[in-house]
C-alpha cells in the first residue's frame, strides 16, 4: 500500500488521541517522581518542580517516606515484585505451551470433535467474579489457597481459553501440506509440528505470550481473594497503600504501577515487529 | 525380471461411516522410467490414492508395493517417495539452499556430501544464483522448482507430482512442461502425476491412468485413451470439446434415435452383437469435416461458432442431436448456415448403452 501524505485535519485527529491515549501514562510517570506535597496539591501540579526518586525508594526501604514527615509504609514491595514475576511468568509459560499444543490438536486433528474450541471458550463466559468465592472455598479445603501454584492454577485455567484460540487461529493460517511435505522428507509427524509449523507462526507466538502476559500481570481478583500473607502480588500490593495518618501515598502507588510497566514496554517494543502482525489475531487470510 | 516400480493391489479406501468408498479397489502398475499421469474430475479419489502412495493416509485395505516391498504401515519419510504439492509447501522461513538440503539434513548423514548434493541438484533445476535466497522473495516458477529440486536431493524411487502446472501462469507453464520432459529424459525418473486437467496429462505423460468414482476406468498409453478410450466417462472427459456422443438404439447397421439415423459399417455394427440395442455412438470433434450441405453423411444447420485463435468450435444441428466439429479457424461457417458433414466411418466408436464400455474388440473387430 502506498503511504499517503497526512492531512492536517488528519494529524489533528491522531494527534488528539495520541493525547488521550498517552495522558494517563503522562500523569502517572509525574505523579511518580512528585514528592508528597505535590501528590494531591490544587489546582493541580502538572510538572513537579523538584522531582525526587523518594516514591521509588520508599517501595523497598518503608522508611524512607518519613523524611517527608508522611507515615512510614508497613512493608516492602520486594515481596510482589517477585511474587507477580514467579506467577505471571510461570502461568504465561504453561499457558502458551499447553495452548499450542491444544490449538495443533483442534486446528489438525480436530481433536475432541467441533465443538471442542468452543467448549473451551466456555470457561470464559462467567464474570470472573462469580467463580471467585467457590474457587476461594475449595482452594480452602485442598490446601491451595495463599499458594502460588494454587494463583497459578487459576491463572492458566483462566488464560488457556485465549491462548488456544490465538494460537489456532495462527496454526490454522499456515497449510498443512507444508508439515505433509516434512513428513514426506523424514519427520515425525510431533518434529513436523515443531521444526516447520512453529518458526512459522512465531510472530503470532510472541504476541500471544505478550497478551497472556499482560493478563496474568494485571489480574487483580484472584490474586485479592487467594492470598493471605504468604503470596503477593503487584496489583494486590498497589492497593494497599492506604495508611491511617497520611491517606492514600498516592505517589508510592504511581512509582509502584510505573514499575510494573516496565517490562511491559521493553517487551512489547522488542517484538513490534511481530506484534502488528501477530495482533490481528490471524484474522486476515491469505 | 526386476519388480515394477510401483504397485497398487486393490487399494481400497473409505471414510467416516464407510457408506462411501474414496478408493474402490485401484489396481496399477507403474514401471520404471515411466510417467503416468492419474487423471480425474475432482473428488474421483485420484488425491486419496496420492496420499495413500506416499503414506499420509493409511488404506483401509489393499497394498502398496514399491520396488516389490509392501509399504503399507510405513511412515512417508521412509518410502523412497518424493511429493511435490499442488501449492508447493516449500519452507518459506528457510533459504533455497535450507530447503534442497531439508530431506538429507532430516536423515543425517555426511554433510559435505549433502551440500555436494544439494550444488548437483540445483545446477539440474537452474537454482544455483538463487540458493542462499529466503523462499519468500521467490515467484512461482521458482518455488515450484524448489520443490522439485527438494524432491530430488534424496533420489526418490518414485516422484509425485499433484497439478504441478495449474498454480503457474500460461508462460511458465510451457517453460515447466519442458523442464518435467527433460528431467524424465535425464534421470529417468519414474514420476507419476496426479491432475485433473486432460491437458497436463496429455502434454506430461506416456501413460495415462482416468479415475472416476474411486475406480480406475482406463490405464492405457496416453494416444491410446485419447483415440480410443474404452468407456464413455473416458471418451467424454478426453479432448477439448470432448467426443460427441450420441445415445441410440442399433437395429442391424441402423443406429437410430428420435429424429437423427445413421447406418454403420458391417464390421463396427457386428461388435455390437449381443449386446443389446442401447448404445452411445461417439465421434470426436476433429473427425468431423464440414462439406457443402448435401455432399456430407448428414446434414444440419451451424447453431453456433466459438472461435478459438487458430482454429473454432462449431455446433451443428442435426436432427435433435448437438455435434461439435473442430475446424480450421478460415473454414469456419456463418452461425445459422446449412451444412454437411463427412467423416471416416472408421473414427466412429460404439459403447455399450448399459456398461458404458467401447465395444471395439469385440466380436472379431480390430482393436
Amino acid at each position: 500500500m502506498p503511504v499517503r501524505p497526512l492531512s492536517w485535519f488528519l494529524l489533528l485527529v491522531l494527534l488528539g488521541a495520541i493525547v488521550i491515549t498517552l495522558f494517563p501514562t503522562f500523569w502517572i510517570v509525574m505523579t511518580a517522581i512528585k514528592p508528597p506535597t505535590d501528590w494531591n496539591a490544587a489546582p493541580a501540579i502538572w510538572i513537579p518542580s523538584k522531582p525526587t526518586l523518594v516514591n521509588f525508594r520508599t517501595l523497598f526501604d518503608p522508611e524512607a517516606i518519613r523524611e517527608y514527615g508522611v507515615g512510614g509504609v508497613s512493608q516492602a514491595a520486594t515481596m510482589s515484585v517477585l511474587g507477580s514475576i514467579f506467577a505471571s511468568t510461570t502461568a504465561t509459560a504453561l499457558s502458551v505451551i499447553i495452548g499450542l499444543l491444544s490449538a495443533i490438536g483442534i486446528s489438525r486433528y480436530s481433536s475432541g470433535g467441533r465443538a471442542t474450541p468452543l467448549l473451551i471458550l466456555s470457561g470464559r463466559m462467567f464474570p470472573p467474579a462469580a467463580i471467585a468465592v467457590p474457587f476461594v472455598i475449595i482452594f480452602s479445603n485442598i490446601a491451595l489457597i495463599d499458594t502460588y501454584s494454587g494463583l497459578i492454577a487459576i491463572y492458566v485455567a483462566a488464560t488457556l481459553p485465549f491462548s488456544t484460540w490465538m494460537l489456532k487461529s495462527f496454526v490454522d493460517e499456515i497449510p498443512r501440506e507444508i508439515e505433509e511435505a516434512a513428513m514426506v522428507d523424514g519427520k515425525s509427524r510431533l518434529m513436523a509440528h515443531l521444526t516447520v509449523t512453529l518458526p512459522l507462526i512465531r510472530g503470532g507466538l510472541f504476541a500471544t505470550t505478550l497478551f497472556i502476559f499482560i493478563l496474568n500481570w494485571s489480574e487483580f481478583l484472584f490474586a485479592l481473594v487467594l492470598s493471605y500473607t504468604n503470596i503477593e502480588t503487584i496489583p494486590v500490593r498497589l492497593a494497599k497503600y492506604v495508611t491511617a495518618t497520611a491517606g492514600t501515598l498516592y505517589g508510592v502507588q504511581a512509582a509502584l504501577a510505573v514499575l510494573a510497566m516496565v517490562p511491559l514496554v521493553i517487551a512489547g517494543f522488542l517484538i513490534q515487529n511481530h506484534l502488528a502482525r501477530g495482533m490481528t489475531f490471524g484474522a486476515v487470510k491469505r | 525380471m526386476t519388480a515394477p516400480k510401483l504397485e497398487l493391489v486393490d487399494l481400497y479406501k473409505e471414510y467416516g461411516d464407510g457408506s462411501v468408498a474414496a478408493v474402490d479397489g485401484v489396481d496399477l502398475v507403474v514401471e520404471a522410467g515411466e510417467t503416468v499421469a492419474l487423471l480425474g474430475p475432482s473428488g474421483c479419489g485420484k488425491s486419496s490414492t496420492l496420499n495413500m502412495i506416499v503414506g499420509l493416509e493409511q488404506p483401509t485395505s489393499g497394498d502398496i508395493r514399491i520396488d516389490g516391498k509392501s509399504v503399507v504401515g510405513v511412515p512417508p519419510g521412509r518410502r523412497n517417495v518424493g511429493l511435490v504439492f499442488q501449492d508447493y509447501a516449500v519452507f518459506t522461513h528457510m533459504s533455497v539452499r535450507a530447503n534442497l538440503g531439508f530431506g538429507l539434513s532430516v536423515r543425517g548423514g555426511d554433510r559435505q556430501a549433502a551440500a555436494r548434493r544439494v550444488e548437483e541438484v540445483a545446477e539440474l533445476l537452474g537454482l544455483t544464483s538463487i540458493l542462499d535466497e529466503k523462499a519468500t522473495r521467490l515467484g512461482g516458477s521458482q518455488l515450484q522448482r524448489v520443490a522439485i529440486g527438494r524432491t530430488l536431493v534424496v533420489r526418490p524411487a518414485v516422484l509425485l507430482l499433484d497439478e504441478p502446472l495449474s498454480n503457474l501462469e500460461a508462460e511458465s507453464r510451457q517453460a515447466m512442461r519442458r523442464e518435467l520432459r527433460r528431467l524424465q529424459a535425464e534421470i529417468g525418473l519414474t514420476i507419476i502425476y496426479v491432475t485433473h486437467d486432460q491437458i497436463e496429462a496429455l502434454s506430461l505423460a506416456s501413460k495415462i491412468a482416468v479415475m472416476s468414482s474411486g475406480k480406475i476406468v482406463q490405464f492405457d498409453s496416453t494416444e491410446r485413451v485419447y483415440d480410443r478410450p474404452n468407456h464413455v466417462f473416458v471418451a467424454g472427459f478426453m479432448g477439448s470439446p470432448p467426443m460427441n456422443l450420441v445415445r441410440g438404439e442399433l437395429a442391424e447397421a441402423r443406429f437410430a434415435r428420435k429424429g437423427f439415423s445413421l447406418t454403420l459399417p458391417a464390421a463396427l455394427a457386428a461388435s455390437a452383437q449381443g449386446e443389446g440395442r442401447e448404445v452411445t455412438l461417439g465421434i470426436r470433434p476433429e473427425q468431423l469435416r464440414l462439406v457443402q450441405d448435401g455432399a456430407g453423411t448428414l446434414s444440419g444447420r451451424v447453431a453456433l461458432v466459438q472461435p478459438r485463435g487458430a482454429e473454432a468450435v462449431v455446433s451443428i444441428e442435426t436432427g435433435g442431436v448437438t455435434l461439435q466439429a473442430l475446424v480450421a479457424a478460415a473454414n469456419r461457417p456463418d452461425e445459422g448456415a446449412s451444412v454437411g458433414l463427412a467423416f471416416d466411418a472408421a473414427a466412429l466408436t460404439l459403447f455399450s448403452g448399459e456398461t458404458g464400455r467401447s465395444l471395439h474388440g469385440k466380436n472379431g473387430l480390430a482393436a
